[in-house]
């Protein structure tokens, strides 16, 4: 294996690194304000995939379907909250983590009902399609525009939660719920819309992979798990873990491609558990 | 009470068709896979979403010596041991890496492991079968001291599961009612008293978190004979939401609920495949349900039920 390959290699890895930190970022956030960890998640990045699908073919833009996957998820998202998680939110945790549970087993068969169980695919914009030629190894430029997604959505999410008044909103509201409360904050409201723009980054990452994967109702729990692996190793709940997490694993799962073809997703997670022994609160995570 | 329930399992394939014995049989065995998994979450509290992946490694592990020494009077004899010791060491190996981790991250890591499982499972072709799974698997004959059985003859392999599901779940009950069952449910209401008072509950933890993956893998090595066939979809993630439903419709703080759940849910599903495909919908829905109202599950309900019947039919207190 050359050094060249393994460059080439790398720089494929950092753009699935981008499309993983849009996925992680929105359970972090949503973690980080409602404490709870979002398993139908999953569903809101499958749901962007199959919106920007239907979207794209009927309008013949990729944008519009982006576009359109990132309202409707957050619909999606509006309406999870506010219909279902919302009355447990003073319940055990593990009831939570069962109901969001549960909303994979649903979404995933009324996905299989609307679009039916065989693999979509979704055109690459012409504006994107194509390759560069990087020291010799042609790198897509989908790859280039991945990262600067994922780098642009990091970017804006660090304005907004340590730049701006809403996110000092947020992180008092994380901080101490009653509190904020008191202080004349609408916080149920706060939880709505942080949960909303999670779901929105969910199907920004679904809609985005679109071009690059085949859809089907199961690709959001395959790449769920491997965002856990993101947010576990960065440490759940921090925007920084969540960005050197997912290079973590992109990175590391691109060069396992090479090395272990069929068993890369083991490789990466060996990765986590040795990560685990040592810190099982994550790199940036805090200690529970 | 207990004797009677084993009795009455024994008498039903003198009066159902054989179709219904296998629905029996496999309800038999979901119900100990429901079981163990409640001794990880209902008596420790810990929410694994990847005990298929346990169930599946029994269940392949039974398959892969049925399949390679087929015949003979043993062979089920080495499948079930063979399937104990894979499932033990492999729930050693995913416990000592979790049991550590809080709710949350716990739920993920197991169903990343089970995930792994599936993977492996379903890429190494040579050993697994890969996406065909090992199938035609013979049903073997079992040396007794009496003499040599033909699983395949009669009932016989209904009996079987009944035996060793019957003995798993002395086994459970003893393991429940003893001191490490009493540790494990102080660790669950309150960990940081149990640490204050001096258990490691770590160790608890991984006993608990071990003991559970080995009644599944029990359960998935009498699955695989039973059927016929281990595939990689006894690992999916969708297959680790079947003890988490069961349990929870039968009621987690019932040592026998997850069984009731199991026998429901087997039904339910009988039934609902009748008119849908789209069975994941269905107990989501009822998931979500139980989630958001009944929480004690039905086994209290169909508990009172029988005192009540018993009362009317015997005119006294119903025993326990």
């Amino acid at each position: 294996m050359s050094l060249r390959l393994l460059l080439g290699q790398a720089l494929i890895g950092i753009s699935l690194s981008a499309s993983l930190f849009l996925i992680a970022s929105g359970l972090t956030i949503i973690f980080g304000l409602l404490r709870l960890i979002n398993f139908a998640h999953a569903s809101l990045y499958a749901l962007g995939a199959y919106f920007c699908f239907t979207v794209a073919a009927k309008t013949n833009s990729f944008w519009a379907g982006t576009a359109a996957s990132v309202v409707l998820t957050m619909a999606v998202g509006a309406a999870i909250e506010r219909g279902l998680l919302r009355r447990i939110y003073n319940a055990e945790h593990i009831l939570q983590l069962l109901l969001t549970f549960a909303l994979i087993l649903v979404f995933t068969d009324l996905t299989k009902m609307c679009w039916g169980a065989f693999p979509l695919t979704v055109q690459l914009p012409p504006s994107l399609a194509g390759s560069v030629p990087i020291l010799g190894n042609p790198i897509p430029v989908y790859c280039f525009f991945l990262i600067g997604s994922g780098g642009s959505v990091g970017a804006g999410l660090y304005l907004l939660l340590y730049r701006s008044k809403w996110g000092a909103i947020i992180r008092t509201a994380a901080y101490d719920r009653d509190m904020t409360n008191a202080l004349g904050i609408n916080v149920p409201r706060l939880y709505t819309l942080v949960f909303v723009l999670g779901a929105g980054l969910g199907g920004l990452g679904g809609a985005i992979a679109a071009p690059m994967t085949t859809i089907i109702p199961d690709m959001g729990v395959l790449i769920i798990i491997e965002s856990f692996a993101v947010i576990i190793i960065g440490g759940v709940g921090s925007l920084a873990g969540a960005a050197l997490g997912s290079l973590i694993i992109g990175v590391w799962g691109a060069i396992g491609l090479l090395i272990v073809p069929q068993f890369a997703m083991v490789f990466t997670f060996v990765l986590m558990a040795l990560i685990l022994l040592i810190r099982p609160w994550g790199l940036f995570g805090e200690k529970f | 009470m207990w004797l009677l329930a084993v009795a009455i399992l024994a008498c039903l394939p003198q009066v159902l068709s054989k179709f219904y014995v296998i629905l029996l049989g496999s309800i038999l065995i979901y119900g100990l896979f429901a079981m163990s998994f409640n001794i990880q979450f209902g008596y420790t509290g810990l929410l694994s979403f990847g005990h298929a992946g346990l169930f599946a490694a029994g269940a392949y592990a039974a398959a892969y010596v049925l399949k390679h020494m087929p015949g003979s009077g043993i062979s089920m004899y080495v499948a079930l041991i063979f399937a104990l010791g894979l499932s033990l060491a492999l729930s050693a190996v995913i416990g000592a890496v979790c049991v550590r981790l809080s709710g949350w991250v716990f739920a993920m890591v197991t169903l990343a492991f089970g995930q792994v499982i599936y993977t492996i499972l379903y890429k190494w072709r040579d050993v697994t079968g890969g996406d065909d799974g090992l199938y035609g698997i013979a049903v073997p004959k079992l040396i007794l001291p009496g003499g040599m059985i033909d699983l395949s003859a009669g009932n016989n392999h209904y009996y079987l599961i009944l035996l060793v599901v019957a003995v798993s779940v002395a086994v459970m009950r003893m393991v429940v009612r003893s001191p490490f069952g009493n540790t494990i449910q102080a660790i669950r209401d309150n960990q940081t008293r149990a640490q204050f008072i001096g258990l490691n509950v770590w160790n608890y933890k991984l006993g608990s978190f071990v003991l559970s993956g080995v009644f599944a893998g029990l359960a998935g090595a009498l699955f695989s004979p039973f059927k016929g066939i281990a595939s990689p979809e006894l690992a999916n993630w969708a297959f680790s939401a079947n003890p988490v439903i069961m349990s929870l419709i039968g009621g987690t703080g019932f040592f026998v609920g997850p069984l009731v759940g199991a026998l429901v849910y087997r039904l339910l599903e009988h039934f609902i495949a009748l008119y849908t495909s789209y069975w994941m919908l269905c107990f989501g829905i009822v998931l979500i349900a139980s989630v958001l109202s009944f929480r004690s599950g039905i086994t209290p309900y169909l508990a009172r039920g029988a005192a009540r019947f018993y009362e009317a039919a015997f005119g006294k207190e119903a025993p326990e």
